[in-house]
């Protein structure tokens, strides 16, 4: 955890910020609107024995900022139905928010042709789980902060493909209590975000989860970008009550160049 | 090459995932009864408050599951173990609209021990039944100065609804407060319907929930107060009549009025309920369940849960006093009110 740390700190404070890098050359921006399907696995120890599973769109907004480093702000919310039981007997509400500004920090020569970048990220990750109206709910909430690492190529002067991993170092964790509800969730039950934010910091031993990113882009206007991303995430938390996700997102986006 | 390489770790870490998530529990009669029992003994709340063995009677139930038993016999022999706890907060639901409550017999028939039509026809004029709540009307009884509210749950919306009610009765002697067939609810409800009744602040009931794998484990006890607005009470006498079905967040009404001093429980022993209930808790083949995953005790630490709140005066209906037009709870309590304050 201490070298984990030490190295994220080190990314970002070794140059002083992204806008003193800013004055040398113009930076690109672009804002994005993306829509995707998402395929999910979950096995929320805490909501049920039995495994849920589903699939169904999500929806993301981004803004990025490239010049030699990229800054990234992204939105992404999704819901969709998750199917339970022998029979697929149960049907549950599914919601996910993800929220994250990451920066990644070149690492090649700024002419190379693909580049490698290690970064970190803020994210704040949410997903709840409904079955009928609160007869039976379940979440887990983490906001903290991720090491990442990106390699990026052009394929030719309108064409890139990149890969990016983002492995969690400090996350703080929120999790329903062991029997779903205590006297703390009745106390706030109409105050979800007290409910949400009620975490605590996770060790490496009790949280543990990878995002995996690859993207192709494509200029198909002047101002204009195409995206096609693949995203894969697992989550596992290591409590009596286990929690464990994969998640498999395809999705495309445009991007706005000013 | 390159795409080579990246379709190769695409399949691998999908093969991975495979392994990462454990298998599902298969759909067989024993897989059921192990998870179904394997979960009470790791959440249920009340073995020790309510004496229950629950690993005696896993060595009662367990040999009689096999994979010849039909549906219906595994529901029944699931129902048959719940049944030992005796606690109404223990529900087994087929998924189809059937389902088994445990320790529900006495509490089923009083639902025939009282009569709304009886209470509109022959003890109270002018029943009101306030609309933006759940089961909440009021009237005088007839020919008498003495109020009567009745409240049949504690899901409303606005309890401050109760104090409209109480300025209406500002001239009544008496009130009687009828909370038979209470379903409960919301606990934090009940505690602000009984505020309009309070004489003082009062430690009345703390809460535990448990909170591990041992059937001792639990959170910390969270101490419960009354509230108390003297400018907003009713401090006359109130008589609270109760039955078998009055219930949950009903009782934890009840721990609040029976706290304060000019508060007298006519009627049935209630329910003996008292926990919060758990999430829907779910089976491979579709059946579900709850159960109770608190410890509500008395200040002194006692538990009222399996016993309930004994009333001051017992007195219950049958159904032969029903059919005679003649509710024996109400007419003891106005007995009670005209032999101790002298109202009539």
């Amino acid at each position: 955890m201490k070298t984990a740390l030490t190295l994220f700190f080190l990314l970002f404070c070794r140059h002083p910020s992204v806008l003193a890098q800013a004055q040398e050359s113009f930076p690109t921006h672009y804002i994005g609107i993306g829509l995707g399907y998402s395929f999910d696995h979950i096995s929320d120890q805490n909501f049920s024995p039995l495994h849920q599973k589903g699939q169904g769109l999500f929806y993301t907004l981004f803004y990025e900022q490239r010049k030699e480093n990229i800054l990234k702000i992204a939105l992404t919310y999704g819901n969709n139905s998750l199917k339970s039981g022998a029979n697929d007997d149960f049907t549950s509400d599914h919601y996910f928010v993800d929220v994250g500004i990451s920066y990644l920090k070149n690492l090649a020569a700024s002419d190379a042709v693909t580049k490698f970048y290690l970064g970190g990220a803020y994210g704040l990750k949410i997903t709840y789980l409904d079955w009928k109206d609160q007869d039976a709910f379940s979440y887990i909430a983490t906001n903290g902060l991720s090491l990442s690492g990106a390699v990026k190529t052009k394929i030719n002067d309108k064409q890139r493909i990149g890969t990016t991993v983002g492995i969690p170092v400090v996350q703080f964790l929120s999790r329903p209590p062991y029997n779903g509800i205590d006297e703390f969730i009745i106390a706030h039950q109409d105050n979800p975000a007290a409910i949400i934010f009620n975490g605590k910091l996770a060790s490496f031993e009790s949280y543990k989860a990878i995002t995996w990113n690859i993207n192709y882009s494509r200029e198909i206007l002047a101002h204009f970008n195409w995206n096609v991303n693949y995203d894969f995430s697992l989550q596992k938390v290591d409590q009596e009550q286990e929690y464990k996700s994969i998640s498999n997102r395809i999705s495309t986006s445009v991007l706005y160049k000013f | 090459m390159k795409k080579i390489i990246l379709i190769g770790t695409l399949v691998l870490l999908v093969s991975c995932a495979k392994t990462f998530i454990s298998k599902e529990e298969p759909l067989t009669n024993s897989a059921t009864f192990e998870l179904f029992w394997t979960d009470f003994d790791q959440h249920y709340s009340l073995f020790d408050v309510r004496s229950i063995d629950w690993d005696a009677l896993y060595s009662s139930y367990q040999p009689k599951v096999h994979e010849g038993l039909s549906e219906a016999d595994l529901w029944n022999l699931l129902a048959s173990l719940i049944e030992n706890l005796d606690d109404s907060h223990t529900v087994l639901y087929d998924g189809n609209g059937y389902s088994y409550r445990s320790g529900y017999a006495l509490n089923e028939q009083s639902i025939a021990e009282i009569s709304e039509e009886l209470i509109r026809t022959s003890y109270v004029e002018g029943l009101k039944e306030v609309s933006s709540e759940d089961q909440l009307a009021y009237g005088k009884i007839k020919g008498k100065n003495i109020g009567y509210i009745y409240l049949g749950s504690m899901d409303g919306q606005n309890p401050a609804s109760i104090h409209t009610i109480i300025e209406e009765f500002s001239n009544v002697e008496a009130i009687l407060l009828d909370v038979r067939q209470n379903t409960g609810g919301d606990d934090r409800y009940a505690a602000a319907m009984a505020k309009a009744f309070s004489d003082g602040k009062h430690l009345i009931y703390t809460v535990a929930t448990r909170d591990g794998p041992n059937h001792d484990d639990f959170d910390a006890k969270k101490n419960y107060y009354t509230a108390y607005d003297p400018s907003q009470t009713f401090s006359k006498p109130v008589v609270i009549l109760t039955d078998r079905k009055t219930i949950s967040a009903g009782e934890i009404f009840l721990l609040h009025m029976k706290s304060f001093e000019h508060v007298t429980q006519i009627g049935d022993t209630t329910a003996g309920d008292f926990s919060t209930i758990s999430n829907m808790r779910f089976l491979p083949n579709g059946w579900h369940y709850r159960y109770s995953i608190q410890k509500v005790l008395l200040p002194n630490g006692e538990s009222l849960d399996g016993i309930g709140h004994i009333p001051d005066m017992y007195v219950k209906n049958t159904v032969e006093n029903i059919a005679a037009k003649e509710d024996k709870v109400l007419d003891t309590a106005l007995k009670y009110l005209l032999d101790t304050y002298g109202i009539d």
